[in-house]
């Protein structure tokens, strides 16, 4: 049976009305045919396309371009951004807002890509700040962090924490995330970051942002918790660290129904107690039997947890 | 043929259908309760971070077991490897089937992963024949290319599972790259291969329409022009300098040029049916391609690229995304030719609250009336992702 005649039974049996079986139907016809996602996908790869060609085109013929150029027109770009905003937004509220029109969100965030872009350009070109170039990285995330909150923008709160974990000295490109002092670091981002979000969540400002906020904290809590596992020269408390971040994260999953977080626990988890138990175990049979048994354990716990607290279709 | 029957395939959509109407406020909770219960299906379900983790699981346990038989009884030589890799398909295939059968599981992840580890290990354990000093057949990888591709189409004709009818398009794209024919013939025959699929997959959704099974045939439609287009590209893959994809193959003469009007005429037949027939995935599908037409133009025409191309490229992106909403919004009710630019529904989006984290356009804000508040605890239902709950 076609969902049209679903719509219709439904309407015959009083379920819905008149007027919204003509509005389902329409969309089931395809009467009304929505590309509001599609139009969003576009003009981000816009922004983005755009930002990376800027970039290179800086990198590449800045001599040629001028210092005084490039800055007024990155400055001016930047400044054009937030005049659109602060005329075409509304006013601030804690709550959730939609936005006003189509490229509003874009607009804020090619504007903190441009200001990203220029003080990059700053540093490499007038080494102003050195050694401490990262603070950069810091105003930045500070000036997103307050973009984003007046404006409703996640996309931009999403920059701003991966800009303040680059200011943490959290670089996982660089892959030095192995050395102890940016695995403390990487806690303490992580700490912050949930802290900073349940806080104001708490506080009744921008609720909805808190799961932007948890998803990085868990990931990197449990990142730098394994990584330290890995380690056979770090410390322990690695390991202690580890079980109840998992623990807490599956937990915390399953009472709030955000099953993305009981998949973070189950599987860091698993990855650092694995490593800690065959650490001194050097015979592959072994190893591959304990990867059998394990998973099989892991199986068994998901499937109660599933049946448990999932509904059937 | 399939293990589940056309009733619970159309009301496990109707549910999902119902259910994205609820939390785009086209329906109220109660109504949505009620229709769900009409809805109704013996089916076993999970969310997809479960259905991730339990299929990820499950593979360890594969691996696991068939490495340490392997192992343990110090099995060596090819034969004894392929007849190990061939039990334990035929054990992984069963398991699924009675998973399903008996247990009712649907889209659960453990079956799903036993499925296609059973089409893997059949695979690996033909090769692995293939290497046996029996030898038969032609050279290299064909015969276990062929066999995971028929597997793959088995899977979903058996499960529906449209995953493995995609893999199955892979491995088929990938056998006329095992031959010694040139360049040229190797990627035309591949071509061809993906293109009778699409041609199927046309007849087919157009024979079942946007319902199911049309859906899924769309999807396998739009995959197959795309693998057209991947496959006929010759400078698609110029970031590959491993060349993981596709073998370092010197393409030049007619059929050069001919790959290059390709490249311009594929993405805009598919626009134009999309437009058509108001088909979303082929919509896609065809604006993805037609932006890699744009990006390969150059390099196909021996031209310099230049730092500022993708400047205007992207200004010609957000132009385009602009204009036709200002376009459509014009139109009466907001709408032209029933295409509008109005968030109407709120689907589900199994990696959008992952990805919310990141600064990917993800829910950069939501147009859509606010989802009803759930009752309790409603995390495991299938597709929604636990995402009806709040904080």
């Amino acid at each position: 049976m076609s969902l049209l005649a679903d719509l219709a039974r439904w309407t015959t049996s009083g379920i819905i009305t008149g007027p919204e079986h003509d509005t389902l139907a329409a969309l089931v016809r395809k009467n009304r045919f929505p590309v509001f996602n599609e139009l969003n996908a576009l003009l981000y790869l816009g922004v983005v396309s755009f930002i990376a060609g800027a970039g290179w085109t800086i990198q590449t013929h800045f001599a040629r371009l001028g210092d005084l150029a490039i800055l007024s027109t990155l400055t001016a770009s930047f400044a054009g951004s937030l005049y659109y905003c602060f005329t075409r937004g509304g006013p601030y509220s804690s709550a959730q807002q939609e936005s006003p029109t189509l490229a509003f969100d874009y607009v804020l965030y090619l504007g903190c890509l441009m200001l990203g872009l220029e003080f990059g350009f700053i540093e490499y070109r007038f080494h102003l700040l050195q050694d401490s170039w990262d603070h950069y990285l810091l105003l930045s995330a500070l000036v997103y962090f307050v973009l984003a909150y007046r404006f409703d923008n996640r996309l931009v709160l999403s920059l701003g924490l991966s800009t303040l974990a680059g200011w943490f000295g959290f670089r996982l490109f660089r892959l030095q995330w192995f050395s102890g002092s940016l695995r403390a670091d990487g806690l303490i981002y992580s700490a912050l970051v949930a802290a900073s979000g349940v806080t104001l969540y708490r506080a009744n400002i921008k609720k909805h942002f808190l799961e932007a906020y948890l998803h990085v904290a868990v990931n990197v809590a449990l990142a730098v918790a394994v990584a330290g596992v890995f380690d056979s020269s770090a410390s322990p408390l690695y390991f202690v660290l580890l079980l109840p971040l998992g623990g807490g994260s599956i937990f915390a999953g399953v009472r709030f129904a955000r099953f993305a977080f009981v998949a973070y626990g189950v599987i860091y988890g698993y990855i650092g107690i694995s490593d800690a138990i065959l650490r001194n175990t050097h015979v592959f049979t072994a190893v591959l039997a304990y990867i059998a048994v394990s998973a099989t354990a892991v199986i068994v716990f998901l499937v109660v947890l599933a049946r448990r607290f999932g509904r059937d279709a | 043929m399939r293990k589940y029957t056309d009733v619970e395939e159309r009301r496990v959509r109707s549910r999902a259908q119902v259910r994205e109407w609820a939390r785009s406020g086209l329906l109220s909770a109660s109504q949505a309760e009620r229709l769900e219960g009409e809805c109704a299906v013996d089916l076993r379900r999970t969310n997809v971070y479960l259905r991730a983790t339990l299929a990820f699981f499950t593979l360890l346990i594969v691996v696991g077991s068939v490495g340490f038989t392997v192992s343990a009884f110090g099995l060596h030589g090819n034969v004894a490897v392929a007849v190990v890799t061939a039990l334990a398909a035929i054990l992984c295939i069963t398991a699924s089937e009675v998973l399903v059968g008996t247990f009712r599981l649907y889209r659960f992840g453990v079956e799903e992963m036993l499925a296609a580890c059973s089409v893997m290990l059949l695979s690996f354990s033909v090769w692995q024949f293939r290497e046996a000093p029996v030898r038969y057949g032609p050279d290299d990888l064909t015969v276990a290319f062929v066999v995971a591709a028929a597997g793959g189409l088995g899977l979903y004709l058996r499960f529906g599972f449209v995953w493995a009818a995609l893999g199955g398009m892979c491995w088929l794209a990938a056998i006329p790259f095992e031959f010694s024919q040139s360049p040229a013939t190797r990627r035309a025959v591949a071509a061809i291969l993906v293109g009778v699929v699409f041609a199927v997959t046309r007849i087919k959704r157009i024979e079942h329409g946007e319902e199911w099974p049309g859906d899924e045939y769309g999807v396998l439609q739009a995959a197959a022009l795309c693998g057209v287009y991947l496959l006929l590209n010759v400078h698609v893959f110029w970031w590959d300098r491993y060349h993981f994809f596709l073998r370092q193959d010197v393409v030049d003469g007619w059929f050069y040029w001919l790959t290059w009007v390709l490249t311009w005429i594929l993405p805009a037949v598919g626009l134009v049916l999309g437009i058509r027939e108001k088909d979303r995935p082929l919509l896609i599908v065809s604006v993805a391609t037609a932006i890699l037409t744009l990006v390969t133009n150059k390099p196909y025409l021996g031209w310099e690229r230049h730092t500022w191309d993708p400047m205007l490229l992207g200004v010609a992106l957000m132009a385009i995304a602009l204009g036709l909403r200002r376009w459509l919004s014009s139109g009466p009710n907001a709408a032209r030719h029933g295409f509008t630019a109005t968030r109407i529904v709120v689907g589900t989006d199994p990696l959008l609250s992952v990805l919310s984290a990141a600064p990917l356009p993800m829910k950069a804000h939501t147009q859509a009336p606010a989802p009803p508040a759930p009752s309790g605890f409603d995390g495991g239902r299938s597709g929604g992702a636990g995402s009806g709950g709040s904080f």
